[in-house]
């Protein structure tokens, strides 16, 4: 069976790189785009996340996931911790953008997976504050207590928000059993 | 069991959406011994990260200087791994001793000790007592203790230290200089500001922050709380209440409890540090 990129990239093999950033290097560049601040902060972040992918590119298990996922999960949680680490004190304006709601259905967008598709099919059936609440938490990486203080919410509202949110979309995706496969399909 | 399982898949969807303090890491991390199927559940950061993709706009390519850049990093990066596996190679055999049991080293230790006592039981007795009048002990001087700022210049000695500078937050924070000095090995550490304000301090403190790649980054270590009572130069004993794996920044965030507190808003972030 051929070995996958990131097999040879645990291996070693340094013409994998070059693949690697051609297969997952858009997805990457896109999602940093849209949990950074600026392109400045997303540049940087991208090469944290190739550094992570060529350093845990041993741990992939194709049983376990694709490629695809392995990549988006390890993309992903760096860019949560930048987030949060990211110890910002956000002004009004800073806000303004942020609780904006993503366009919707433009002919540039793409769908990259057929979970992100049914994600978005999910979100849509969620009730406002509850997209409005994850949309800041998991994409723009915002603390509960930020997330209070911008919507004028009580802490116990944003959280249970948060909660029945995200457990409607995992359900909604099929993955509320923990023994489901766990993929995000690409 | 129902309301533990309830709760548990409470702090899962908390840990996906905010992130955990630390009692509520405890908390998660009791529930799940008691349903350890869920030990491993990413269910919840799939669906995250289904989130994250939704609606995703992936019509901008990567700019062409960060992909070379990304290139560059990799060659570096595969060059210092072909270094680490060269050195493991040449470690010495010894290396490689197998591991003693517990149980041999306590006949070793049974040895010694004997031996010791063995010893004590012969100087006692048969050693001239005259001796001892004519030799009487030296008198020990006691070291004199060394301030903080010579345990500082000690320690910018050590090979195995780090030092970096302050930098402010952001760039229209006031601009606070100084630096950290830690070393890594012996958990010990100074940091060092020229121009803190001066605070009040029963109303409030300034607290030192490490956070640990080890640890959760959500939750870095208290580094211990300092006052400043007076302008210009102060050196602070770094006292960090957890033993650091690998800090990768230290961050002093301005505290209105005058003890400190236990998770930080960072409202009051002054400086930060990253390694």
């Amino acid at each position: 069976m051929a070995k996958t990129i990131l097999n040879r990239i645990a291996d070693g093999d340094k013409s994998a790189v070059q693949e690697c950033l051609d297969k997952f290097g858009g997805l990457i560049w896109s999602l940093a785009r849209r949990m950074c601040p600026n392109k400045d902060d997303a540049e940087d972040a991208v090469q944290e996340i190739f550094i992570d992918i060529w350093k845990n590119a041993g741990r992939f298990d194709e049983i376990q996931a694709s490629e695809t996922t392995f990549v988006a999960m390890i993309a992903r949680r760096r860019l949560i911790d930048r987030l949060r680490k990211n110890q910002r004190q956000p002004g009004i304006d800073s806000f303004e953008d942020i609780l904006m709601e993503p366009a919707e259905n433009s002919n540039e967008m793409m769908q990259t997976s057929v979970e992100a598709k049914e994600a978005a099919k999910a979100l849509k059936i969620l009730r406002p504050e509850q997209r409005q609440i994850l949309h800041l938490s998991i994409v723009q990486g915002f603390s509960h207590q930020e997330i209070s203080d911008a919507l004028q919410m009580p802490l116990g509202t944003v959280k249970t928000h948060a909660r029945r949110g995200l457990l409607q979309v995992r359900e909604f995706l099929g993955l509320e059993s923990a023994e489901i496969a766990r993929e995000v399909k690409a | 069991m129902e309301n533990n399982k309830e709760r548990m898949l409470e702090l899962l969807a908390d840990q996906t959406a905010f992130g955990l303090t630390e009692d509520e890491a405890l908390e998660l991390k009791m529930l799940l011994k008691e349903f350890p199927e869920w030990e491993n559940d990413e269910s919840f950061e799939l669906t995250a990260l289904a989130i994250s993709m939704s609606n995703l706009d992936i019509s901008e390519s990567m700019p062409t200087h960060l992909r070379s850049k990304i290139l560059d990093n990799s060659e570096k990066y595969f060059a210092k791994e072909e270094e680490k596996v060269e050195a493991e190679d040449l470690q010495p055999t010894f290396a490689f001793a197998p591991r003693r049991s517990i149980f041999d080293w306590l006949g070793w230790a049974f040895a010694a000790a004997f031996l010791v006592v063995l010893g004590v039981n012969i100087w006692t007795t048969r050693v001239d007592t005259q001796a001892k009048v004519d030799n009487p002990p030296k008198t020990v001087t006691p070291t004199p203790e060394l301030t903080v700022t010579q345990k500082r210049e000690q320690l910018l000695a050590s090979v195995g230290k780090i030092q970096l500078n302050w930098t402010p937050p952001k760039p229209d924070a006031p601009a606070v200089t100084g630096d950290v000095v830690w070393d890594n090995q012996k958990q010990e550490g100074y940091i060092r500001f020229q121009n803190l304000p001066v605070i009040d301090a029963s109303k409030e403190t300034y607290q030192l922050w490490i956070v640990d790649e080890t640890h959760d980054p959500k939750t870095p270590v208290d580094g211990g709380v300092f006052k400043v009572n007076k302008e210009g130069e102060i050196i602070v004993e770094i006292d960090a209440k957890l033993k650091i794996g690998k800090p990768i920044m230290f961050a002093v965030t301005k505290e209105s409890n005058p003890e400190g507190v236990v998770i930080s808003s960072l409202k009051g972030l002054m400086a930060v540090a990253k390694v």
